[in-house]
């Protein structure tokens, strides 16, 4: 298959096969593709903004990317929130240069411009002797984002009036998110300042990455895991010498999010050198979560190794404790930042342990975020050439081997090591790459729980 | 680690002598030269037990937000480690299953600036330097990483050891795929 630059934009449908788990690996490099996804994946999609931990008081606020534009989001005397295209509707300027902080009005160094944290022109100089009074304050406000909505604590924002609310974006994702954002009745939090890296890499490899990619864990961080890993985590093992497919869950089909989770009730905390305070937190909540969440999600998830993914750009491992998003900045680059998660109920010196243990793990200078850069940006790298690029590469491990299981939403194939997310992951790429519309993109939650079922998972 | 002596100055710091600052700055040029070969058995024995080795994040931030960024330890840090968590780091490159680490990064650390004051301790020193860390990797992966350090080293005998470093990155946005680098 040989296609050039223009004919691929065409031919989206050609790019991606999810029945055999094949990718053209034009995707990973190429321009066009990449102007595209701006256009109907960042463009359209509820994309992560900010947690609400992370600007709790009126005037707080957080500087963020949907896809390459610089958004502000600010919390507003109501103690609703809303987000702004960071650039001055003067001539442009960037207005707010700080990544967090708290502020009365945002005024522009240019010319001094000063807008109010609900997006309003409150201040010109020289209205009045240079304007000679004739400008209309009320038509250069801040851009505002399209949609601005929470679900627990989770911040989106979303470009596209067409969108489905973010509660049906989200659909049976829900159920994962909750064992985190409501497994304990304080709720959530973000911890700490924000790790943000360069990567070169396209930005769908990571998400890959974590979505399902259960197979790198045990060769890629072999040396990683021998250095940290406390615990046995069921389903993996150290050089990728067996597998255990009774482990853990490979969950999709449900709107392009995707889950793995271990279910052991405590794997999470597997590569922390001392996981007995956590162990016990755990222990001693676990009936408290039980009766919130259901015995499924108590015993077996919460606390497990389990990764979650909301498509397209939003990762988050409960356990791990780490949470992430990626900013795309080119097709061959991304800003990775990343946070520590906590539930607010944890004893202080648990929250401790969690940031600390992001250093050792997945924080910038954690042992394993070194395995992973090196290796997804030599995977974008290897897909420049101009043979390479016209080469496939597949998904394609145990095609056709999921289904329902008792308990849980989506679609499933047993254990953590399988390509199964990874082909969802692609598909729903597919569906919003092929779309010209929100109308065209296709709903679903596979094998949905009822919510009596829910209830008494 | 109240019992050692503080990072911060708390007045105006007393010069050591010549010979002192001498020793001690042949010490940290020492300490580079281990981390450039990856000699990092012989570097782990310059840490003292009760090491903690800080290097903290930095988020851009308006003047007028007096928030603290580098001294508080509840924040965000790349590496907040005691000598046990730096053994650790150490032992994923003994494992020999590192694939990242092979080939191997080659790195150069360049010293300067280095001023030596006396503390509250009579054993204990305060040390200021500036760093230059350079990193090449591959065939064309490098960058450099530029900070301050403040240390405190104590005398065992005849040498000394690292029993406090906080350093210091200028990077917001970090502009390399990791930090698997000593400062
Ligand atoms: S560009 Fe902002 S005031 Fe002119
Ligand atoms: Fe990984």
């Amino acid at each position: 298959m040989l296609l050039g630059e223009d004919e691929m934009n065409d031919n989206i449908a050609d790019l991606v096969d999810s029945r055999t788990g094949r990718q053209s690996r034009s995707i990973y490099a190429s321009e066009d593709i990449y102007r595209q996804e701006l256009e109907r994946i960042f463009g359209r999609c509820w994309l992560f903004l900010v947690h609400t931990s992370q600007i709790p008081k009126p005037g707080d606020y957080f500087r963020t990317f949907m896809g390459e534009d610089d958004v502000i989001v600010i919390r507003q005397k109501d103690g609703s929130i809303k987000a702004f295209l960071n650039s001055c509707t003067h001539r442009g300027n960037r207005i707010c240069r700080a990544d967090r902080g708290n502020a009365r009005a945002f005024t522009c160094n240019y010319h001094g411009w000063s807008f109010s944290p609900d997006g309003a022109l409150a201040g010109v100089p020289l209205e009045n002797e240079a304007y000679f009074g004739e400008l209309d304050r009320t038509k250069f406000g801040l851009i505002p984002v399209t949609k601005v909505a929470e679900y627990k604590g989770l911040v989106f924002g979303c470009w596209d009036a067409n969108s489905p609310s973010l509660d049906d974006y989200l659909g049976d994702a829900k159920f994962f998110l909750d064992v985190w954002l409501d497994a304990m009745p304080g709720g959530s939090a973000l911890l700490g300042e924000t790790q943000k890296m360069v990567l070169g890499t396209n930005w769908k490899l990571p998400v890959e990455n974590v979505c399902g990619d259960g197979y790198h864990l045990g060769w890629a961080h072999a040396g990683a895991m021998a250095a940290v890993q406390s615990m046995d985590l069921t389903g993996l093992s150290v050089g990728n010498s067996g597998v255990d497919l009774d482990g853990g869950l490979s969950v999709a089909g449900m709107n392009g999010h995707m889950v793995l989770s271990a279910l052991d009730g405590v794997s999470g905390y597997a590569f922390y050198p001392d996981p007995k305070p956590i162990l016990e937190y755990l222990e001693a909540n676990r009936q408290t979560v039980i009766d919130r969440l259901g015995e499924v999600r108590g015993r077996q998830v919460w606390g497990a190794q389990v990764n979650i993914t909301i498509f397209p750009n939003l990762q988050l491992l409960p356990g791990l404790n780490w949470f992430r998003v990626y900013h795309p900045k080119g097709p061959t680059q991304i800003e990775q930042w990343t946070w520590a998660m906590a539930e607010n109920d944890m004893p202080e010196a648990v929250k401790a342990q969690i940031l600390e243990n992001q250093c050792l793990t997945f924080g910038l200078a954690g042992l394993f975020d070194n395995d992973d850069g090196d290796n997804l940006t030599a995977c974008t790298e290897q897909s420049r050439g101009w043979r390479t690029a016209q080469m496939d590469v597949y998904t394609n491990m145990a095609l056709g081997r999921s289904g329902k299981r008792e308990g849980f939403p989506g679609d499933i194939a047993s254990g953590l090591v399988s390509e199964h997310n990874q082909r969802y992951f692609y598909r729903r790429w597919q569906e919003h790459m092929m779309a010209e519309t929100w109308a065209e993109v296709p709903t679903y939650n596979i094998n949905s729980l009822t919510d009596e079922e829910a209830e008494h998972a | 680690m109240t019992d050692t002596a503080t990072l911060e100055r708390t007045c105006e710091g007393t010069t050591a002598s010549l010979e002192l600052t001498h020793a001690l700055t042949q010490t940290l040029y020492r300490e580079a030269r281990l981390l450039d070969d990856e000699h990092y058995k012989a570097w782990a024995s310059m840490l003292a037990e009760d090491l903690h080795y800080h290097m903290p994040g930095i988020e851009t931030r308006y003047r007028r937000d007096k928030t603290e960024q580098v001294t508080d330890l509840t924040r965000m840090a790349y590496y907040n480690d005691s000598k046990p968590e730096i053994l650790k780091r150490l032992s994923r490159l003994e494992t020999g299953t590192a694939w990242s680490e092979d080939p191997a990064t080659r790195y150069t650390h360049i010293i300067t600036n280095v001023e030596v004051e006396l503390t509250e301790k009579a054993d204990e020193f305060r040390v200021y330097s500036n760093f230059y860390a350079y990193r090449n990797r591959n065939e064309r992966d490098e960058d450099s990483l530029i900070g301050n350090r403040i240390d405190i080293w104590r005398q065992v005998g005849n040498s000394f050891q690292l029993v406090k470093r906080r350093a210091i990155l200028k990077h917001n946005v970090m502009l390399s795929k990791n930090l698997n680098i000593y400062v």
